[in-house]
């Protein structure tokens, strides 16, 4: 059930939010003994929540559009008084003291919260299978990973246990599970949502972003969450809101560095009838070039573990658990920033990666002369098998290779479903200019629909 | 070829402050090496004259990075502070308790 969906229901009074929270929760109770997407459920508090919005409801009174329908939070954002772990050993017994700015605004909205999703320790991996407590299953494929490091969220959307979720998004964390599962994943611009309360990995990559069943609903939820927060000074007001897209007008580029081989046939396959749809449309697709894609990964894995190093060394068991017990991935990105930073390779390594992200951003800045969005596979397979990638960390970062992009130059993106490798689900990413993540959701739902 | 030795990763975990097994040693160095020996792919390019970006707005989209505020004192919630303080593993009173961060070492 997608969010407009469920708002029609409230309105018309086909089911209360009460019904609503509660059919959700049965549906979890049923189904997540095998897909294993929540990590904690919250219940009480979502039926509290529930009874209030049907008391609203009630008297008549206009009520926000998010209000009365069921979300999932991944387990890195805070909500209080509700056990927020992060997938670590080291917060399995953190009992969150506030709410995270993002949550704040969905409280105020009347959003109901059904529970905590599964991630990657410390939002580390790219398939959910380094949760310290258990890894989640892809609904489409029990055998497969959802992918990461947001795959309880997506997990708990595609198989209908929410209307939509939060995720976090560093390297393509809500972009490759969405494509994974087929959902629309957006990561916004760096600076348009508030992160405080989210618990930090990389500070100048990550964002807070939505997992949902369609672009509109996307829409709906950056609406709600997106603006300027005291409390997260690299937060910003966004003037723009929603934009109407005409297909004639659009210039679309397609960078010919991300159409390599290396890409799953069928997911090429898939991109490439995207491209048609809109070219159909009246879009005007162009070749372009991002000249400095090959480094994109050591660059990314460098800055990435280099903050991760900084931003972790809290949990040095002054005010939470004892470091001992992080699991090998988040060890092992630890140890890569730590070496990046220290002496004698800090400018050959750490220096050197922030500067040829001055060059990736540059690339950016000239495609955006010609093209308003660039389009592109969002991950090179579809879901991949548990354990398929597990023992080899190189092949696992290498499975980032599309999305880390648009985190380096804080760029919006987003993975919408555009067809079927087999019987997975394959998405197609769009990357827009900053601040316009409602054009490349207009720009998804025109190759949706003509789909 | 990068060749982390035995003695590069136990000095960086001990940088780290974590505690690795022999095997995580041995593992660590391997993993180490072939990640950072594909990282060398950076070694090509010339950067000379360019500036980092340490973060993304800076070159962007935003000339204002540094984002300025008073520096005043503003009282919380004391429910929320008790909260707090009832998260940390070891306290007395009001005050979070802390091991000896680091004995005065000579470098």
């Amino acid at each position: 059930m997608t969010i407009s969906q469920a708002r029609q229901g409230l309105e018309k009074k086909e089911f209360s939010s009460l019904e609503l929270t509660g059919s959700f929760l049965a549906k979890i109770k049923s189904k997540d003994k095998k897909i294993s997407a929540f990590l904690t459920l919250t219940e009480d508090l979502a039926l509290s929540q529930a009874k209030e919005i049907d008391r609203l409801i009630s008297k008549g009174g206009k009520i926000p559009v998010l209000a009365g329908i069921p979300l999932a939070v991944k387990d890195n954002i805070l909500i209080e008084g509700i056990k927020t772990t992060c997938a670590s050993g080291i917060l399995k017994n953190y009992i969150a003291p506030y709410d995270a700015s993002v949550i704040k605004k969905l409280k105020g909205a009347g959003a109901i919260i059904l529970g905590k999703t599964n991630l990657d320790e410390f939002a580390m991996g790219s398939s959910t299978e380094y949760s310290a407590f258990f890894p989640t299953k892809n609904p489409w494929d029990l055998e497969r990973v959802p992918g990461g490091s947001s795959g309880g969220s997506a997990a708990a959307v595609a198989a209908d246990m929410c209307c939509y979720a939060l995720g976090s998004d560093t390297g393509g964390s809500v972009r490759q599970p969405a494509s994974f599962c087929g959902l629309v994943g957006l990561k916004p611009t760096y600076g348009a949502v508030s992160r405080c309360g989210l618990i930090a990995f990389a500070s100048s990559l990550d964002q807070i972003g939505c997992l949902t069943k369609t672009a509109a609903d996307a829409q709906i939820v950056f609406e709600a969450i997106k603006g300027k927060d005291p409390m997260d000074s690299t937060s910003v007001e966004i003037s723009e809101t929603r934009v109407s897209v005409k297909a004639s007008e659009l210039k679309i580029g397609l960078p010919k560095e991300y159409f390599v081989k290396g890409l799953e046939p069928g997911v090429e396959k898939v991109v490439r009838k995207a491209i048609k749809r809109l070219e159909e449309a009246g879009a005007k697709i162009e070749e372009i070039t991002l000249p400095n894609t090959r480094y994109l990964i050591p660059v990314y894995y460098l800055i990435c573990t280099s903050e991760a190093s900084a931003n972790l060394a809290r949990y040095d068991g002054v005010r939470y658990g004892l470091a001992k017990v992080f699991g090998p991935e988040v060890k092992r990105r630890i140890m890569l920033g730590v070496f990046a930073l220290s002496a004698g390779y800090y400018d050959a390594y750490y220096l050197k990666a922030q500067k040829v992200r001055t060059l990736i951003i540059e690339d950016f800045k000239r495609a955006f002369e010609k093209v308003e969005a660039i389009l592109t596979p969002t991950a090179p397979s579809p879901a991949f098998k548990l354990g398929e990638k597990k023992s080899d960390p190189l092949e696992m970062y290498l499975n980032d290779i599309f999305t880390v992009s648009a985190n380096l130059a804080g760029l919006p993106a987003v993975s919408a479903p555009a067809g079927f490798s087999g019987k997975l689900p394959v998405g197609v990413q769009l990357i827009g200019r900053p601040f316009e993540e409602n054009k490349i959701l207009e720009i998804a739902k025109i190759f949706q629909k003509n789909g | 070829m990068v060749k982390i030795t035995k003695q590069q990763v136990e000095r960086i975990a001990k940088l780290a402050g974590l505690e690795l097994k022999k095997k995580e040693v041995e593992k660590f160095g391997k993993e180490l090496s072939e990640i950072l020996d594909y990282f060398n792919l950076l070694k090509n390019i010339n950067v000379s004259g360019l500036k980092p970006t340490f973060q993304p707005a800076e070159s962007f989209f935003s000339e204002e990075i540094n984002i300025m505020r008073e520096d005043e004192v503003k009282s919380q919630d004391e429910e929320k502070v008790a909260k707090m303080i009832e998260a940390a593993p070891a306290k007395q009173g009001r005050h979070i308790k802390v091991s000896p961060i680091r004995k005065v070492e000579t470098f």
